[in-house]
Protein backbone atom coordinates (compact mmCIF):
# COMPACT_ATOMS: atom_id res chain seq x y z
CA UNK A 1 0.00 0.00 0.00
CA UNK A 2 1.45 3.39 -1.08
CA UNK A 3 1.50 5.98 1.63
CA UNK A 4 0.30 9.65 0.62
CA UNK A 5 0.20 12.65 1.96
CA UNK A 6 -2.57 15.09 1.11
CA UNK A 7 -2.50 19.05 1.80
CA UNK A 8 -5.46 20.77 1.18
CA UNK A 9 -6.93 23.73 3.79
CA UNK A 10 -10.28 22.58 2.95
CA UNK A 11 -11.44 20.11 5.44
CA UNK A 12 -14.00 18.70 4.03
CA UNK A 13 -11.57 18.08 0.93
CA UNK A 14 -9.21 15.85 2.61
CA UNK A 15 -11.91 13.99 4.33
CA UNK A 16 -13.68 13.11 1.32
CA UNK A 17 -10.54 12.55 -0.57
CA UNK A 18 -9.59 10.06 2.07
CA UNK A 19 -12.40 8.19 2.20
CA UNK A 20 -11.97 8.09 -1.91
CA UNK A 21 -8.65 7.55 -2.67
CA UNK A 22 -8.40 5.22 0.53
CA UNK A 23 -11.37 2.01 -0.13
CA UNK A 24 -9.44 0.64 -2.72
CA UNK A 25 -6.96 -0.48 -0.96
CA UNK A 26 -3.84 0.83 -2.56
CA UNK A 27 -3.58 4.28 -1.04
CA UNK A 28 -2.65 4.91 2.58
CA UNK A 29 -3.44 8.22 3.30
CA UNK A 30 -2.37 11.24 5.86
CA UNK A 31 -4.03 14.21 5.28
CA UNK A 32 -2.73 18.26 6.58
CA UNK A 33 -4.85 21.14 6.33
CA UNK A 34 -1.86 23.53 6.92
CA UNK A 35 1.08 23.49 4.77
CA UNK A 36 3.35 24.70 7.78
CA UNK A 37 4.02 21.32 9.19
CA UNK A 38 4.11 19.60 6.21
CA UNK A 39 7.38 18.83 6.35
CA UNK A 40 7.68 17.85 9.77
CA UNK A 41 4.58 15.29 8.92
CA UNK A 42 6.62 14.14 5.58
CA UNK A 43 9.87 13.10 7.78
CA UNK A 44 7.82 11.44 10.07
CA UNK A 45 5.19 9.56 7.77
CA UNK A 46 7.68 8.90 5.14
CA UNK A 47 5.21 9.57 2.18
CA UNK A 48 5.87 7.50 -1.14
CA UNK A 49 3.80 10.69 -2.89
CA UNK A 50 2.82 13.84 -2.17
CA UNK A 51 -0.32 15.95 -2.94
CA UNK A 52 -0.66 19.57 -2.38
CA UNK A 53 -3.27 22.14 -2.80
CA UNK A 54 -1.90 25.44 -4.36
CA UNK A 55 -4.04 28.27 -3.12
CA UNK A 56 -3.41 28.25 0.66
CA UNK A 57 -3.60 30.31 3.82
CA UNK A 58 -0.56 30.27 5.67
CA UNK A 59 1.92 28.61 3.36
CA UNK A 60 1.08 28.11 -0.24
CA UNK A 61 1.88 25.36 -2.79
CA UNK A 62 4.61 26.70 -4.63
CA UNK A 63 6.50 27.48 -1.20
CA UNK A 64 5.62 23.74 0.14
CA UNK A 65 7.37 22.16 -2.89
CA UNK A 66 10.38 24.86 -3.34
CA UNK A 67 11.00 23.81 0.34
CA UNK A 68 10.72 20.10 -0.01
CA UNK A 69 12.69 19.64 -3.21
CA UNK A 70 15.88 21.82 -0.93
CA UNK A 71 15.64 18.73 1.33
CA UNK A 72 17.99 16.22 0.91
CA UNK A 73 15.73 13.01 1.62
CA UNK A 74 12.37 14.57 0.82
CA UNK A 75 13.34 16.08 -2.68
CA UNK A 76 13.00 12.36 -3.73
CA UNK A 77 9.30 12.08 -3.13
CA UNK A 78 7.20 12.86 -5.98
CA UNK A 79 4.79 16.03 -5.58
CA UNK A 80 1.40 16.33 -7.44
CA UNK A 81 -0.29 19.86 -7.08
CA UNK A 82 -3.69 21.06 -7.70
CA UNK A 83 -5.89 24.44 -8.08
CA UNK A 84 -9.30 25.14 -8.73
CA UNK A 85 -8.36 28.03 -10.00
CA UNK A 86 -4.55 27.69 -12.16
CA UNK A 87 -5.41 30.43 -14.77
CA UNK A 88 -5.51 33.20 -12.25
CA UNK A 89 -2.81 32.50 -10.13
CA UNK A 90 -0.85 32.43 -13.06
CA UNK A 91 2.40 33.73 -10.76
CA UNK A 92 2.04 30.57 -8.28
CA UNK A 93 1.36 28.38 -12.09
CA UNK A 94 4.75 29.91 -13.80
CA UNK A 95 6.36 29.36 -10.45
CA UNK A 96 5.21 25.83 -9.40
CA UNK A 97 5.70 25.01 -13.44
CA UNK A 98 9.56 25.68 -12.85
CA UNK A 99 9.97 23.45 -9.76
CA UNK A 100 10.16 19.60 -10.23
CA UNK A 101 6.55 18.79 -9.59
CA UNK A 102 5.41 15.53 -11.10
CA UNK A 103 1.60 16.44 -12.14
CA UNK A 104 -0.68 19.78 -12.10
CA UNK A 105 -4.16 19.34 -11.93
CA UNK A 106 -7.00 21.20 -11.88
CA UNK A 107 -10.16 21.08 -9.45
CA UNK A 108 -12.67 19.54 -10.01
CA UNK A 109 -11.29 16.40 -11.06
CA UNK A 110 -12.33 12.89 -11.23
CA UNK A 111 -11.67 10.56 -8.73
CA UNK A 112 -10.28 7.97 -11.48
CA UNK A 113 -8.28 10.43 -12.92
CA UNK A 114 -6.80 11.41 -9.30
CA UNK A 115 -6.36 7.57 -9.02
CA UNK A 116 -4.64 7.41 -12.59
CA UNK A 117 -2.47 10.24 -12.22
CA UNK A 118 -1.22 9.62 -8.88
CA UNK A 119 -0.28 5.76 -10.25
CA UNK A 120 1.50 7.52 -12.29
CA UNK A 121 3.71 10.28 -10.15
CA UNK A 122 4.11 6.49 -8.29
CA UNK A 123 5.86 5.20 -11.30
CA UNK B 1 -20.81 99.37 -63.03
CA UNK B 2 -18.02 97.10 -61.68
CA UNK B 3 -14.71 98.99 -60.90
CA UNK B 4 -11.44 98.44 -59.10
CA UNK B 5 -9.99 101.11 -57.58
CA UNK B 6 -6.53 101.17 -56.09
CA UNK B 7 -6.40 104.25 -53.89
CA UNK B 8 -3.52 106.01 -51.70
CA UNK B 9 0.35 105.28 -52.61
CA UNK B 10 1.36 102.14 -51.12
CA UNK B 11 2.86 102.10 -47.63
CA UNK B 12 4.06 99.61 -44.87
CA UNK B 13 1.66 100.27 -42.59
CA UNK B 14 0.23 97.59 -40.12
CA UNK B 15 -1.26 99.76 -37.61
CA UNK B 16 -3.51 98.16 -34.83
CA UNK B 17 -3.15 94.46 -36.56
CA UNK B 18 -4.89 95.36 -40.15
CA UNK B 19 -3.95 93.98 -42.83
CA UNK B 20 -1.35 95.91 -44.68
CA UNK B 21 -3.51 96.21 -47.46
CA UNK B 22 -6.94 96.40 -46.94
CA UNK B 23 -9.19 94.55 -49.97
CA UNK B 24 -12.55 95.73 -49.68
CA UNK B 25 -15.73 94.78 -51.50
CA UNK B 26 -18.21 97.34 -51.73
CA UNK B 27 -21.69 96.10 -52.91
CA UNK B 28 -23.61 98.73 -53.43
CA UNK B 29 -25.91 99.83 -56.66
CA UNK B 30 -26.52 103.71 -56.43
CA UNK B 31 -23.33 105.51 -58.06
CA UNK B 32 -23.26 108.46 -56.12
CA UNK B 33 -23.32 106.50 -52.82
CA UNK B 34 -20.47 103.53 -54.09
CA UNK B 35 -18.80 107.08 -55.46
CA UNK B 36 -19.32 108.73 -51.76
CA UNK B 37 -17.77 105.70 -50.19
CA UNK B 38 -15.13 105.30 -52.27
CA UNK B 39 -13.91 108.74 -52.22
CA UNK B 40 -13.78 108.38 -48.01
CA UNK B 41 -12.37 105.36 -48.18
CA UNK B 42 -9.27 106.34 -49.99
CA UNK B 43 -9.46 109.17 -47.84
CA UNK B 44 -7.18 106.59 -45.73
CA UNK B 45 -4.65 109.11 -43.68
CA UNK B 46 -2.64 105.83 -42.62
CA UNK B 47 -1.02 105.81 -46.24
CA UNK B 48 -2.36 102.09 -46.17
CA UNK B 49 -3.03 100.75 -49.81
CA UNK B 50 -6.67 100.15 -50.30
CA UNK B 51 -8.48 98.00 -52.97
CA UNK B 52 -11.63 98.33 -53.44
CA UNK B 53 -13.93 96.14 -55.87
CA UNK B 54 -17.49 97.05 -56.39
CA UNK B 55 -20.60 95.44 -57.86
CA UNK B 56 -23.70 96.96 -58.07
CA UNK B 57 -25.68 93.45 -58.25
CA UNK B 58 -26.21 90.69 -56.08
CA UNK B 59 -25.21 87.81 -58.47
CA UNK B 60 -21.94 90.21 -59.74
CA UNK B 61 -20.82 90.49 -55.38
CA UNK B 62 -21.61 86.27 -55.01
CA UNK B 63 -19.36 85.79 -58.39
CA UNK B 64 -16.57 87.83 -57.49
CA UNK B 65 -16.65 86.02 -53.83
CA UNK B 66 -17.17 82.46 -55.01
CA UNK B 67 -14.24 83.05 -57.66
CA UNK B 68 -11.92 83.85 -55.11
CA UNK B 69 -13.21 83.92 -51.10
CA UNK B 70 -10.19 84.73 -49.73
CA UNK B 71 -9.02 87.86 -51.64
CA UNK B 72 -11.18 90.50 -49.50
CA UNK B 73 -11.01 91.37 -45.83
CA UNK B 74 -14.18 93.22 -45.29
CA UNK B 75 -17.61 93.49 -47.34
CA UNK B 76 -19.91 96.99 -46.96
CA UNK B 77 -23.35 96.02 -48.01
CA UNK B 78 -26.37 98.12 -49.31
CA UNK B 79 -29.48 95.74 -48.71
CA UNK B 80 -31.41 97.04 -51.45
CA UNK B 81 -29.94 95.73 -54.87
CA UNK B 82 -31.88 95.32 -58.18
CA UNK B 83 -31.79 91.29 -57.93
CA UNK B 84 -32.12 91.65 -54.15
CA UNK B 85 -34.10 93.20 -51.33
CA UNK B 86 -33.76 93.54 -47.28
CA UNK B 87 -31.82 90.99 -44.72
CA UNK B 88 -32.00 87.91 -47.67
CA UNK B 89 -29.30 90.15 -49.24
CA UNK B 90 -27.22 89.91 -46.04
CA UNK B 91 -27.85 86.23 -45.95
CA UNK B 92 -26.75 85.43 -49.19
CA UNK B 93 -23.58 86.79 -48.85
CA UNK B 94 -23.16 85.90 -45.57
CA UNK B 95 -23.40 82.28 -47.03
CA UNK B 96 -21.10 82.76 -49.51
CA UNK B 97 -18.53 83.65 -46.87
CA UNK B 98 -19.41 83.24 -43.64
CA UNK B 99 -15.76 83.96 -42.68
CA UNK B 100 -16.07 87.70 -43.74
CA UNK B 101 -16.97 90.78 -41.87
CA UNK B 102 -19.81 92.36 -42.98
CA UNK B 103 -20.99 95.90 -42.65
CA UNK B 104 -24.25 96.75 -43.67
CA UNK B 105 -24.75 100.29 -45.44
CA UNK B 106 -28.27 101.73 -45.27
CA UNK B 107 -29.68 105.01 -46.13
CA UNK B 108 -32.87 104.56 -43.31
CA UNK B 109 -32.57 104.63 -39.80
CA UNK B 110 -34.10 101.18 -38.33
CA UNK B 111 -32.98 99.60 -35.10
CA UNK B 112 -34.76 97.08 -35.56
CA UNK B 113 -33.47 95.53 -38.65
CA UNK B 114 -30.13 96.50 -36.83
CA UNK B 115 -30.42 94.63 -34.36
CA UNK B 116 -31.79 91.62 -36.69
CA UNK B 117 -28.91 92.06 -38.87
CA UNK B 118 -26.02 91.96 -35.99
CA UNK B 119 -28.04 88.86 -34.44
CA UNK B 120 -27.07 87.09 -38.02
CA UNK B 121 -23.51 88.22 -38.21
CA UNK B 122 -23.08 91.27 -39.38
CA UNK B 123 -20.54 93.11 -37.49
CA UNK B 124 -21.96 96.71 -38.11
CA UNK B 125 -25.20 98.86 -39.32
CA UNK B 126 -24.23 102.01 -40.80
CA UNK B 127 -26.01 104.86 -41.96
CA UNK B 128 -24.84 105.95 -45.17
CA UNK B 129 -26.15 109.90 -44.66
CA UNK B 130 -23.93 109.72 -41.48
CA UNK B 131 -21.32 108.61 -42.85
CA UNK B 132 -17.52 110.08 -42.56
CA UNK B 133 -14.20 109.06 -43.58
CA UNK B 134 -12.96 108.34 -39.01
CA UNK B 135 -16.16 106.66 -38.43
CA UNK B 136 -16.07 104.36 -41.97
CA UNK B 137 -12.03 103.46 -40.94
CA UNK B 138 -12.98 102.71 -37.20
CA UNK B 139 -16.10 100.83 -38.00
CA UNK B 140 -13.61 98.61 -40.78
CA UNK B 141 -11.11 97.86 -38.59
CA UNK B 142 -12.95 96.64 -35.54
CA UNK B 143 -15.36 94.69 -38.05
CA UNK B 144 -11.87 93.12 -39.37
CA UNK B 145 -10.97 92.66 -35.57
CA UNK B 146 -14.20 91.37 -34.52
CA UNK B 147 -14.90 88.81 -37.08
CA UNK B 148 -11.00 87.51 -36.71
CA UNK B 149 -11.58 87.17 -32.73
CA UNK B 150 -15.07 85.45 -33.48
CA UNK B 151 -13.36 83.17 -35.95
CA UNK B 152 -10.99 82.34 -33.71
CA UNK B 153 -13.28 81.71 -30.72
CA UNK B 154 -15.41 79.14 -33.19
CA UNK B 155 -12.21 77.37 -33.91
CA UNK B 156 -10.96 76.94 -30.31
CA UNK B 157 -14.52 76.07 -29.46
CA UNK B 158 -14.43 73.29 -31.96
CA UNK B 159 -10.75 72.29 -30.82
CA UNK B 160 -12.65 72.20 -27.26
CA UNK B 161 -15.35 70.13 -28.04
CA UNK B 162 -13.11 67.66 -30.23
CA UNK B 163 -11.30 67.22 -27.22
CA UNK B 164 -14.19 67.11 -25.28
CA UNK B 165 -15.39 63.75 -27.27
CA UNK B 166 -12.20 62.64 -26.94
CA UNK B 167 -11.96 62.77 -23.36
CA UNK B 168 -15.52 60.96 -22.85
CA UNK B 169 -14.16 58.38 -25.18
CA UNK B 170 -10.98 57.48 -23.66
CA UNK B 171 -13.43 57.82 -19.85
CA UNK B 172 -15.62 55.42 -21.44
CA UNK B 173 -12.76 53.32 -22.02
CA UNK B 174 -11.13 53.26 -19.39
CA UNK B 175 -14.19 52.38 -17.19
CA UNK B 176 -14.41 49.80 -19.50
CA UNK B 177 -11.43 48.68 -19.03
CA UNK B 178 -12.12 48.89 -15.26
CA UNK B 179 -15.31 47.30 -15.61
CA UNK B 180 -13.43 44.30 -17.13
CA UNK B 181 -10.55 44.30 -14.23
CA UNK B 182 -13.55 44.01 -11.89
CA UNK B 183 -15.35 41.59 -13.34
CA UNK B 184 -11.61 39.56 -13.47
CA UNK B 185 -11.46 39.75 -10.43
CA UNK B 186 -15.15 38.89 -8.91
CA UNK B 187 -14.87 35.84 -11.58
CA UNK B 188 -11.70 34.24 -10.23
CA UNK B 189 -12.94 35.38 -6.87
CA UNK B 190 -16.02 33.15 -8.02
CA UNK B 191 -14.09 30.52 -9.64
CA UNK B 192 -12.00 29.63 -6.97
CA UNK B 193 -14.99 29.75 -4.76
CA UNK B 194 -17.27 27.50 -6.58
CA UNK B 195 -14.32 24.88 -7.95
CA UNK B 196 -13.17 24.10 -4.76
CA UNK B 197 -16.78 22.81 -3.65
CA UNK B 198 -17.42 21.29 -7.38
CA UNK B 199 -14.25 19.37 -6.78
CA UNK B 200 -16.04 17.44 -3.68
CA UNK B 201 -19.01 16.86 -5.10
CA UNK B 202 -16.94 15.78 -7.67
CA UNK B 203 -15.00 13.33 -5.92
CA UNK B 204 -18.49 12.36 -3.60
CA UNK B 205 -20.52 11.55 -6.76
CA UNK B 206 -17.37 9.87 -8.09
CA UNK B 207 -16.91 7.92 -5.01
CA UNK B 208 -20.27 6.87 -4.88
CA UNK B 209 -20.73 5.88 -8.61
CA UNK B 210 -17.93 3.37 -7.49
CA UNK B 211 -19.86 1.76 -5.16
CA UNK B 212 -23.37 1.91 -6.80
CA UNK B 213 -26.10 -0.73 -5.90
CA UNK B 214 -26.77 -2.48 -9.31
CA UNK B 215 -29.39 -2.99 -8.76
CA UNK B 216 -31.38 0.19 -8.28
CA UNK B 217 -30.93 1.35 -11.96
CA UNK B 218 -32.13 4.99 -11.26
CA UNK B 219 -29.69 5.50 -8.22
CA UNK B 220 -26.25 5.26 -11.75
CA UNK B 221 -28.92 7.65 -13.69
CA UNK B 222 -29.38 10.13 -10.94
CA UNK B 223 -25.17 9.95 -10.27
CA UNK B 224 -24.95 10.05 -13.67
CA UNK B 225 -27.35 13.43 -14.20
CA UNK B 226 -25.23 14.81 -11.00
CA UNK B 227 -21.61 14.01 -12.89
CA UNK B 228 -22.45 16.02 -15.73
CA UNK B 229 -24.36 18.95 -13.84
CA UNK B 230 -20.56 19.69 -12.24
CA UNK B 231 -19.00 19.41 -15.75
CA UNK B 232 -21.48 21.58 -16.74
CA UNK B 233 -21.29 24.01 -13.73
CA UNK B 234 -17.73 23.76 -14.18
CA UNK B 235 -17.35 24.77 -17.54
CA UNK B 236 -19.19 28.14 -17.06
CA UNK B 237 -17.08 28.77 -14.65
CA UNK B 238 -13.83 28.47 -16.82
CA UNK B 239 -15.21 30.29 -19.43
CA UNK B 240 -16.15 33.48 -17.03
CA UNK B 241 -12.72 33.29 -16.18
CA UNK B 242 -11.16 32.89 -19.96
CA UNK B 243 -13.76 35.56 -21.25
CA UNK B 244 -12.12 38.20 -18.02
CA UNK B 245 -8.71 37.03 -18.30
CA UNK B 246 -7.82 36.84 -21.95
CA UNK B 247 -6.65 40.62 -21.45
CA UNK B 248 -3.00 40.39 -22.79
CA UNK B 249 -1.39 38.59 -25.08
CA UNK B 250 2.15 36.59 -25.45
CA UNK B 251 2.98 37.44 -28.63
CA UNK B 252 5.21 35.35 -30.70
CA UNK B 253 6.03 35.01 -34.60
CA UNK B 254 4.48 31.72 -35.39
CA UNK B 255 2.75 29.80 -38.80
CA UNK B 256 -0.86 29.49 -38.97
CA UNK B 257 -0.61 26.42 -41.22
CA UNK B 258 1.41 25.12 -38.40
CA UNK B 259 -0.92 25.78 -35.71
CA UNK B 260 -4.03 24.68 -37.66
CA UNK B 261 -2.72 21.47 -38.21
CA UNK B 262 -1.69 20.71 -34.81
CA UNK B 263 -4.95 21.76 -33.96
CA UNK B 264 -6.92 19.20 -36.21
CA UNK B 265 -4.49 16.66 -35.02
CA UNK B 266 -6.61 17.70 -31.32
CA UNK B 267 -9.80 16.64 -32.40
CA UNK B 268 -8.91 13.84 -34.72
CA UNK B 269 -10.78 11.41 -32.30
CA UNK B 270 -14.32 13.56 -32.18
CA UNK B 271 -13.57 14.03 -36.18
CA UNK B 272 -13.04 9.55 -36.91
CA UNK B 273 -16.28 9.21 -34.30
CA UNK B 274 -18.63 11.17 -35.77
CA UNK B 275 -17.50 10.31 -39.39
CA UNK B 276 -16.38 13.42 -40.27
CA UNK B 277 -14.98 14.21 -43.80
CA UNK B 278 -11.77 16.61 -43.45
CA UNK B 279 -10.76 18.55 -46.50
CA UNK B 280 -7.82 20.39 -45.74
CA UNK B 281 -5.80 23.46 -48.22
CA UNK B 282 -3.23 24.64 -46.51
CA UNK B 283 -1.45 27.74 -48.31
CA UNK B 284 2.66 27.28 -48.92
CA UNK B 285 4.85 30.01 -47.86
CA UNK B 286 1.76 31.15 -45.95
CA UNK B 287 3.41 34.65 -44.10
CA UNK B 288 3.72 34.34 -40.74
CA UNK B 289 1.64 35.98 -38.03
CA UNK B 290 1.91 37.62 -34.11
CA UNK B 291 0.12 35.27 -32.78
CA UNK B 292 -0.24 34.01 -28.74
CA UNK B 293 -0.16 29.90 -29.61
CA UNK B 294 -1.65 28.88 -26.67
CA UNK B 295 -5.13 31.29 -26.86
CA UNK B 296 -4.90 30.56 -30.93
CA UNK B 297 -4.93 27.37 -30.30
CA UNK B 298 -8.12 27.62 -27.75
CA UNK B 299 -9.74 29.80 -30.95
CA UNK B 300 -9.24 26.96 -33.28
CA UNK B 301 -10.15 24.14 -31.34
CA UNK B 302 -13.21 26.50 -30.15
CA UNK B 303 -14.57 26.61 -33.68
CA UNK B 304 -13.45 23.70 -35.00
CA UNK B 305 -15.71 21.69 -32.43
CA UNK B 306 -18.54 24.07 -33.02
CA UNK B 307 -17.97 22.65 -36.70
CA UNK B 308 -18.10 19.43 -35.67
CA UNK B 309 -20.66 19.54 -33.17
CA UNK B 310 -22.76 20.94 -35.97
CA UNK B 311 -22.40 17.47 -37.74
CA UNK B 312 -23.63 14.95 -35.43
CA UNK B 313 -24.46 12.76 -38.14
CA UNK B 314 -21.32 13.43 -40.19
CA UNK B 315 -20.55 16.05 -42.70
CA UNK B 316 -17.38 17.83 -44.66
CA UNK B 317 -15.35 19.80 -42.76
CA UNK B 318 -13.17 22.35 -44.53
CA UNK B 319 -10.13 24.32 -43.51
CA UNK B 320 -7.80 26.52 -45.52
CA UNK B 321 -5.35 29.29 -44.90
CA UNK B 322 -4.82 31.78 -47.74
CA UNK B 323 -2.67 34.98 -48.02
CA UNK B 324 -3.63 38.29 -49.58
CA UNK B 325 -4.05 41.69 -49.33
CA UNK B 326 -7.41 43.17 -47.59
CA UNK B 327 -10.16 44.41 -49.59
CA UNK B 328 -12.63 47.32 -48.22
CA UNK B 329 -15.97 45.01 -48.51
CA UNK B 330 -14.10 42.48 -46.92
CA UNK B 331 -14.21 44.44 -43.72
CA UNK B 332 -17.98 44.60 -43.27
CA UNK B 333 -19.19 41.34 -44.47
CA UNK B 334 -21.19 39.09 -41.78
CA UNK B 335 -21.42 39.38 -38.31
CA UNK B 336 -18.02 41.23 -38.00
CA UNK B 337 -16.16 42.28 -34.87
CA UNK B 338 -14.58 45.92 -34.40
CA UNK B 339 -12.72 46.90 -37.35
CA UNK B 340 -8.97 46.68 -36.51
CA UNK B 341 -7.48 46.43 -40.12
CA UNK B 342 -7.13 48.81 -42.74
CA UNK B 343 -7.97 47.83 -46.64
CA UNK B 344 -4.11 47.26 -48.39
CA UNK B 345 -3.06 45.57 -45.55
CA UNK B 346 -1.34 42.03 -45.87
CA UNK B 347 -3.58 39.21 -44.13
CA UNK B 348 -3.80 35.89 -43.96
CA UNK B 349 -7.42 34.23 -44.15
CA UNK B 350 -8.29 31.12 -42.28
CA UNK B 351 -11.46 29.37 -43.02
CA UNK B 352 -13.29 26.63 -41.11
CA UNK B 353 -16.42 25.26 -43.00
CA UNK B 354 -19.06 23.00 -41.96
CA UNK B 355 -21.99 21.17 -43.54
CA UNK B 356 -23.99 21.69 -40.86
CA UNK B 357 -27.35 22.92 -40.08
CA UNK B 358 -26.02 26.70 -39.85
CA UNK B 359 -27.47 29.83 -37.90
CA UNK B 360 -30.73 30.73 -38.02
CA UNK B 361 -30.68 34.38 -39.53
CA UNK B 362 -32.03 35.78 -36.92
CA UNK B 363 -29.67 34.70 -34.75
CA UNK B 364 -26.66 35.36 -36.51
CA UNK B 365 -26.10 38.85 -34.87
CA UNK B 366 -26.02 37.45 -31.84
CA UNK B 367 -23.83 34.95 -32.11
CA UNK B 368 -20.94 36.38 -30.50
CA UNK B 369 -22.93 37.42 -27.48
CA UNK B 370 -21.88 35.91 -24.19
CA UNK B 371 -24.45 33.17 -22.75
CA UNK B 372 -25.87 33.19 -26.30
CA UNK B 373 -26.08 29.55 -27.65
CA UNK B 374 -27.35 27.74 -30.17
CA UNK B 375 -26.78 24.48 -28.64
CA UNK B 376 -29.12 22.70 -26.59
CA UNK B 377 -29.74 23.70 -22.48
CA UNK B 378 -26.86 21.86 -20.99
CA UNK B 379 -24.87 21.97 -24.11
CA UNK B 380 -22.55 24.94 -25.02
CA UNK B 381 -21.83 27.69 -22.15
CA UNK B 382 -22.34 30.46 -24.42
CA UNK B 383 -19.05 31.82 -23.63
CA UNK B 384 -17.21 29.93 -26.72
CA UNK B 385 -16.93 32.48 -29.33
CA UNK B 386 -17.31 35.31 -26.74
CA UNK B 387 -14.45 34.31 -26.11
CA UNK B 388 -12.93 33.78 -29.59
CA UNK B 389 -13.92 36.87 -30.49
CA UNK B 390 -12.27 38.52 -28.02
CA UNK B 391 -8.83 36.74 -28.32
CA UNK B 392 -8.82 37.88 -32.31
CA UNK B 393 -9.79 41.60 -31.35
CA UNK B 394 -7.03 41.30 -28.57
CA UNK B 395 -4.63 40.30 -32.27
CA UNK B 396 -6.50 43.04 -33.69
CA UNK B 397 -7.60 40.61 -35.92
CA UNK B 398 -11.03 40.55 -37.55
CA UNK B 399 -13.61 37.04 -37.28
CA UNK B 400 -16.93 36.68 -38.95
CA UNK B 401 -19.00 33.95 -38.82
CA UNK B 402 -22.04 33.65 -41.80
CA UNK B 403 -24.27 30.74 -43.40
CA UNK B 404 -22.80 29.35 -46.54
CA UNK B 405 -25.25 28.79 -49.76
CA UNK B 406 -24.92 25.60 -50.31
CA UNK B 407 -25.44 24.87 -46.45
CA UNK B 408 -23.70 25.11 -42.70
CA UNK B 409 -21.35 27.57 -41.55
CA UNK B 410 -18.20 29.89 -42.59
CA UNK B 411 -16.18 31.03 -39.76
CA UNK B 412 -13.01 33.46 -41.30
CA UNK B 413 -10.27 34.70 -39.34
CA UNK B 414 -8.41 37.30 -41.01
CA UNK B 415 -5.03 38.55 -38.93
CA UNK B 416 -2.27 40.70 -40.30
CA UNK B 417 0.76 39.11 -41.60
CA UNK B 418 3.77 39.97 -39.75
CA UNK B 419 6.12 42.77 -41.92
CA UNK B 420 9.00 41.10 -41.93
CA UNK B 421 9.98 37.64 -42.37
CA UNK B 422 11.93 35.66 -39.15
CA UNK B 423 15.15 36.10 -40.65
CA UNK B 424 15.13 39.74 -41.25
CA UNK B 425 13.25 40.74 -37.78
CA UNK B 426 16.30 40.34 -35.46
CA UNK B 427 18.16 43.42 -37.60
Amino acid sequence: MKRVLLIDDEVDFTELAQVALERSGEFELRTLNDARNALDVAREFKPDLIVSDIVMPNKDGAELVRELKQDPVLKAIPVIVMSALLNENAIAYKEIGELDVAEILEKPIKLGQLRERMREALG
Amino acid sequence: MDSAVSATPPGTNARDDLPGELNILLIEDNVADARLAEHMLREEPDRMVVNIQTHATLSGAIEALSAEPDRFDVVLLDLSLPDSMGPETFQQIHQTAPKLPIIVLSGLTDEEMATHLVSMGAQDYMLKDGMEPATMRRSIRYAIERKASSEKLTKLNADLERKNEELKTMQLQLIQAEKMESIGRLAAGVAHEVKNPLAMIQLGVDYLMEGVDVNDPNLAKILGRMQNAVVRADAIICGLVDFSSARQLDLETGDINALAENSLLLVKHEVTKKSIQIDSSFESNLPLVKIDHAKMEQVLINLLMNAIQAMPEGGRLGISTVAKTLESHERDRGARTVDQLRTGDPVIVLRIDDSGCGIPPDKIDQIFDPFFTTKETGQGTGLGLTVVKKIIELHKGLISLENRPEGGCRTEIILKAAQQSPETEQV
